[in-house]
């Protein structure tokens, strides 16, 4: 289903990451990695991920950062960016949303949920389970 | 102490501050007033050290000069300067947040510039006193929040992990494994509920809790919240009943929040085979119940108003052995309470119990303001 699309997974927590890639790539999706903002901005100008999920506690000026940098680029063609954060909802979601995230997603929630935002957003004309 | 006091004089006989006047060292600068809302303007307007004030005025009279003062002007030393030697107003008007109280008559200038001298540095210690609070606040809370997300970190990856083999993307799961599994998943996700109990309970105190009220469609909210718990309820019947209700004014995050925690709450302590029922109808013309019914051992009458407080423990010999931090209720009193609500619990002991709270509906928030502005 997911016809090896690609995912540029954004988090310095390399358990998460792991777990992160371990999972997508269980769903069919082919995962590149970054680990702080400028290998993350490095990476989408390298990789042209078809998505983007991104921490926002990221070294080298948070994952609110690669968003900002991301949205001021005009030549590319805007690549939907999932924010997954440890932070609790109530205040990053706001912050991420505002900044350009598609969506946001707290971690720790049913994987269901990701992975269905996931597929939302890459095959926007199919109805979502 | 700066350089040059500049004393705000309240005193409305001539005389009185001519005297007063007279006794101030000469390089105070003296503002003087003569009635209470003038006074007021005056500290709000300019730059004032200190207030000697008369409590006999045209328009005020007693201590609630010194109330009325402090609420135009927080935290300035305002020292009450009159001529009625009375015990009894003397103490009320220290209560009501005075310096001190000076009688004209006896007064010299000695006893004036100490007098002054020492409500000013009082009032300049008290203000340091006041930032220091704030900064350790300040710092606890960015303590807490950075605690939180570190713990979360490794907390995710141990859920990410484990989820995985539970989902058989390592290979096929056994019937056993998968409990064990299912054991190991349910245990990190109270970790996770109290630390942002923890995190939420912190920011309640420093009063940084953001509340968005809007106008907010409860039922599907409430059919979510059920929805969304259906499996954690395996073992006991989770239901939902409500009419057709009408909208309230919220912020939906924070309700979702109470209606998720009551109904967890009710799942922990309800006994399999019983029952948790969520109902919502109207209180009344300007409030909606909602109502988290369960089947569990109930809250004996002397807990149930201690349940909404901070690290409350109801201890009835027969809940679960392990009960959490105890946040989960108060967290629940704020976040109703701060969107204009109230909660309470009924509950008879065996017979299980009502968890409710009332919102506010749209239209009766609608109404009030349009009131005030008539």
């Amino acid at each position: 289903m997911s016809d090896g699309r690609t995912i540029l997974l954004v988090e310095d927590d390399e358990d998460t990451r792991f777990a992160l890639r371990v999972r997508l790539t269980a769903s069919g999706y082919v995962t590149r990695e970054a680990t702080d903002v400028d290998s993350a901005l490095a990476a989408v100008g390298r990789e042209r991920p078809d998505l983007i999920l991104l921490d926002l506690g990221l070294p080298g000026g948070g994952g609110l950062a690669v968003l900002e940098r991301l949205g001021g680029a005009p030549d590319v063609v805007p690549i939907p960016v999932i924010v997954l954060s440890a932070r609790p909802a109530a205040t990053a979601r706001a912050a991420a949303l505002a900044a350009g995230a598609a969506a946001f997603i707290e971690k720790l929630v049913d994987n269901r949920d990701l992975l269905t935002a996931i597929a939302g957003l890459l095959e926007p004309g199919r109805p979502q389970a | 102490m700066p350089d040059r006091l500049t004393v705000l004089l309240v005193e409305d006989n001539p005389g009185d501050a001519r005297l007063v006047r007279a006794l101030l060292d000469p390089s105070i600068q003296v503002v003087h007033e003569t009635r209470l809302a003038a006074a007021c303007h005056a500290v709000c307007t300019r730059a004032v050290d200190a207030v000697l004030l008369d409590l006999s005025l045209p328009d005020a009279e007693g201590e609630t000069t010194v109330t009325s003062m402090l609420e135009a002007a927080p935290g300035l030393p305002v020292i009450v300067l009159t001529g009625r030697c009375d015990e009894a107003l003397e103490l009320a008007a220290v209560r009501a947040g005075a310096q001190d109280y000076l009688v004209k008559d006896g007064l010299d200038e000695d006893l004036l510039r100490r007098t002054l001298q020492h409500a000013v540095e009082r009032a300049r210690l008290l203000r340091e006193l006041d930032e220091l609070r704030r900064q350790q606040v300040r710092s606890k809370d960015e303590l807490l929040a950075h605690v939180s997300h570190e713990l979360r970190t490794p907390l995710n990856a141990a859920y990410q992990l484990v989820t995985i083999v539970a989902d058989g993307i390592g290979g096929p799961v056994t019937g056993e494994q998968s409990e064990y599994l299912g054991r190991a998943l349910r245990n990190v996700g109270q970790v996770r509920v109290m630390i942002d109990d923890l995190l939420e309970a912190t920011r309640m105190e420093v009063a940084n809790l953001r509340i968005e009220c809007r106008t907010t469609a409860l039922d599907a909210l409430l059919r979510a919240a059920v929805t969304g718990r259906e499996a954690a309820a395996a073992d006991v019947r989770l239901e939902l009943r409500c009419s057709a209700l009408p909208s309230v004014w919220a912020d939906p995050q924070r309700v979702e929040q109470v209606v998720g925690n009551l109904i967890d709450n009710a799942l922990r302590y309800t006994p399999r085979g019983g029952v948790v029922s969520v109902q919502a109808a109207c209180a009344d013309a300007e409030f909606v119940q909602v109502s988290v019914d369960d089947t569990g051992p109930g809250v004996p009458p002397d807990q149930r108003t201690r349940v909404f407080e901070r690290f409350a423990q109801v201890d009835d010999g027969s809940g679960p052995s392990r009960r959490g931090l105890g946040l989960g209720l108060y967290i629940c009193h704020e976040l109703v309470t701060r969107q204009g609500g109230r909660i309470w619990v009924e509950s008879a002991p065996g017979a299980g119990s009502r968890f409710a709270f009332t919102l506010p509906r749209e239209e009766s928030h609608e109404r009030r303001p349009d009131d005030s502005a008539r």
